[in-house]
């Protein structure tokens, strides 16, 4: 009897441990869950192609995953605002059309050289920034203003676009792509670069931390009386910033400039922040989780062909990788009169 | 009697009316745009209002109107379906794939499954509190890769005995019969809205709805029914589509994405939900479908129509949201 203040302590305390260490393993879970599946896949491919894990495959893995990691990287930024960036797909048919017409190519005598890649880059740049003032400035929702200028980069790309597929002739363009170091492009090396300085960017800066906190609270955020608009232009143009780039290189990659160039990537780089633990509610996850569900989604892209499943079943299966992890995600938060619209 | 109110209730507005104004001003102003529309094609082009070039517009319109109605209602309930365009494209390849299982009935059974698939489509988003845009976005990409490896990415031609396509895509009294089915379909849905619990109810779950939920709405049974509503009207859409162009393609919808949001939007429903409605939709479809044929007379590029609707939503969006009732805007 004593000393049952003591033990109802050490109960209390134990279940506060015992919390705490849940805490901590779900913590532990979804920084590190991502990394495991993309282990166990691996693995799991391995056994039943038994070259899956050959220096060739992880090679082409990496070349599949540099662009995709390139964009979730861009949206990351967004995704952590709490809002979201659609456009990607226009950005990059407009920054590539733009490329493929300023550097040289054999549809017009245009010879800009590299300053045709800042121009590609700066197209990407001016929608990101469109895409922030329309949020900020205007206060329309990023969903309907990044699906409309997502189809406007599409339509600018059509109206651009010469009678006959611009062959990119350049060599600066052309080199990106055809450099191997190590058996890797230099796709791949931009695209490692790229993760790494926007992974310091968003850890080990005002403008990161700032990102991370609008994400988690932008209302307090607000009455704090900081330039809240700023770092979600800052956000925005990151993101355009990154499709323009993704756009320069996929078609240094392809030797045109393509009004289709980027179709099909906007879903798997979505889900791909998603499965990394970047949460489409804002403030969780960062660049590097993001990466990580991006190469996840290529590796089982490989694989599945590799299995023999079609090149349509990628569609389908990103689709329903955004759908479970977004339910699982947030299966704790359900309540009743919580309004999800 | 709100004269008498605004001494004693410090909430009604300061200019009585106002809220009405602005209400009749959101009415009016879309219609005004689509006459004024017509009006300036006519002086340009006068053809495009002889019988021929009518009958033309409206089965090019049809569709999209259908399409464009359905939309609306996930909209007015504040949450958007991005799968109506792929859900219109897969119509015609099921359309192919399942003729031979159900014969004559083919077409009642893919806009069954369309149903159904809205309904747990919606009932996903509303019971497992998903975002609305997310939900669709992934089913809209699994509905592209499942139209693409069902069709293997090709486009095939009807089963010719069809008696349903048959019958949308024939003429009477030389008038497109999908514009006859979409004046059907327009009157059941508005006697729906106007006259059953369940319209009531989508207008007060996109006015306000925590105060909707605490006076007895069922959201998650609503929003399935929303959902299904949409999605039965995409597949209504695309057998129009079909019916007119007698081929399935996987991809046959996929530029609507843009223009059933931007139909419903130019019609005056708000994003934001609670305002608006079917005949904002009607009136929003029409402008859009008559934009598609006044960018060709000016002679913009089929594929460059897309700035002129990307800019169109925006303007409309700007000019229809409700911010007071987002709060926050992400």
């Amino acid at each position: 009897m004593k000393n049952m203040s003591p033990t109802t302590s050490a109960r209390i305390s134990a279940q506060q441990s015992d919390r705490s260490f849940a805490l901590h393993a779900r913590r532990w879970l979804q920084n590190l869950g991502p990394l495991g599946v993309l282990i166990v896949l691996l693995l799991v491919f391995e056994a039943a192609r038994h070259n899956f894990l050959s220096a060739g495959n992880l090679a082409a893995i990496a070349e599949a995953s540099a662009v995709p990691v390139i964009l979730t990287t861009g949206l990351s930024f967004v995704i952590l605002l709490g809002a979201i960036d659609l456009s990607m797909e226009g950005v990059m048919a407009a920054s590539s059309m733009t490329l493929s017409l300023l550097c040289a190519n054999d549809v017009n005598g245009n010879h800009w050289g590299i300053w045709g890649i800042a121009a590609a880059i700066g197209v990407g740049l001016a929608f990101g920034l469109v895409n922030g003032l329309l949020n900020t400035i205007l206060r329309m929702p990023s969903l309907i203003v990044t699906l409309g200028t997502w189809f406007i980069g599409l339509g600018i790309a059509s109206i651009l676009f010469p009678s006959q597929v611009p062959t990119v002739q350049d060599h600066w363009v052309l080199s990106i792509a055809s450099t191997h170091i190590a058996g890797l492009s230099l796709i791949v090396f931009v695209a490692i670069m790229l993760l790494v300085l926007f992974h310091l960017l968003l850890h080990y800066t005002h403008l990161g931390r700032m990102i991370f906190a609008v994400g988690g609270a932008e209302a307090t955020l607000v009455m704090t009386g900081l330039p809240v608009p700023l770092f979600k232009l800052a956000a925005f143009i990151i993101s355009g910033l990154m499709a323009g780039i993704a756009g320069v290189l996929l078609s240094a990659r392809l030797g045109d400039g393509n009004a289709n160039i980027g179709d099909g990537l906007l879903f798997p780089a979505v889900s791909a922040c998603v499965l990394g633990g970047t949460l489409l509610s804002g403030g969780r996850g960062g660049v590097l989780p993001s990466a990580i569900g991006a190469v996840v989604l290529e590796v089982l892209n490989n694989g599945l062909i590799q299995i023999g499943a079609g090149p349509y079943v990628r569609n389908i299966i990103s689709g329903a990788v955004i759908l479970i992890v977004v339910a699982v995600s947030g299966l704790h938060l359900r309540r009743k009169l919580r309004v999800v619209k | 009697m709100s004269h008498v109110q605004p001494a004693t209730d410090p909430l009604v507005p300061a200019k009585p009316g106002f809220a009405e104004r602005r209400a009749a001003l959101r009415r009016g102003v879309p219609l005004a745009v689509l006459i004024l529309l017509v009006g300036v094609s006519a002086i340009i082009a006068p053809g495009t209002l002889s019988p021929a070039a009518l009958n033309g517009f409206i089965s090019d319109a049809a569709p999209l109107m259908i399409l464009v109605i359905g939309s609306t209602i996930p909209i007015l309930t504040g949450s958007i379906d991005l799968s109506v365009a792929g859900i219109a494209s897969i119509t015609g390849v099921m359309l192919v794939v399942l003729a031979p299982i159900f014969g004559p009935w083919t077409c009642l059974v893919v806009v069954l499954l369309a149903l159904l698939f809205g309904a747990l489509q919606g009932w996903l988003h509303a019971w497992l509190q998903i975002p609305s845009f997310i939900t669709t976005l992934g089913t809209l990409s699994m509905l592209s890769g499942l139209s693409l490896l069902l069709s293997n990415a090709t486009a095939q031609p009807l089963p010719d005995s069809d008696p349903f396509i048959n019958l949308l895509g024939d003429t009477s009294f030389d008038i497109p019969n999908t514009g006859f089915a979409t004046l059907v379909l327009v009157a059941v849905l508005a006697l729906v809205m106007r006259y059953t619990r369940i319209g009531r109810d989508l207008f007060a779950l996109g006015a306000g709805e925590r105060a909707a939920l605490m006076s007895g709405v069922r959201n998650v049974r609503l929003r399935s029914f929303a959902f299904a509503i949409s999605a039965g009207c995409a597949a209504l859409a695309g057998l129009a589509l079909v019916s007119v162009t007698q081929f399935s393609s996987p991809t046959l919808a996929g530029n609507l994405l843009l223009l059933s949001i931007v139909g419903v939007v130019l019609g005056g429903t708000a994003i934001s939900g609670g305002v608006g409605g079917l005949w904002a939709g009607v009136i929003g479809g029409l402008i859009t479908a008559w934009l598609r044929v006044a960018t060709v007379l000016i002679g913009v590029k089929p594929t460059g129509q897309y700035i002129v609707f990307g800019v169109m939503a925006l303007i409309a969006v700007f000019l229809t949201t409700d911010r007071t009732k987002i709060g926050i805007i992400k």
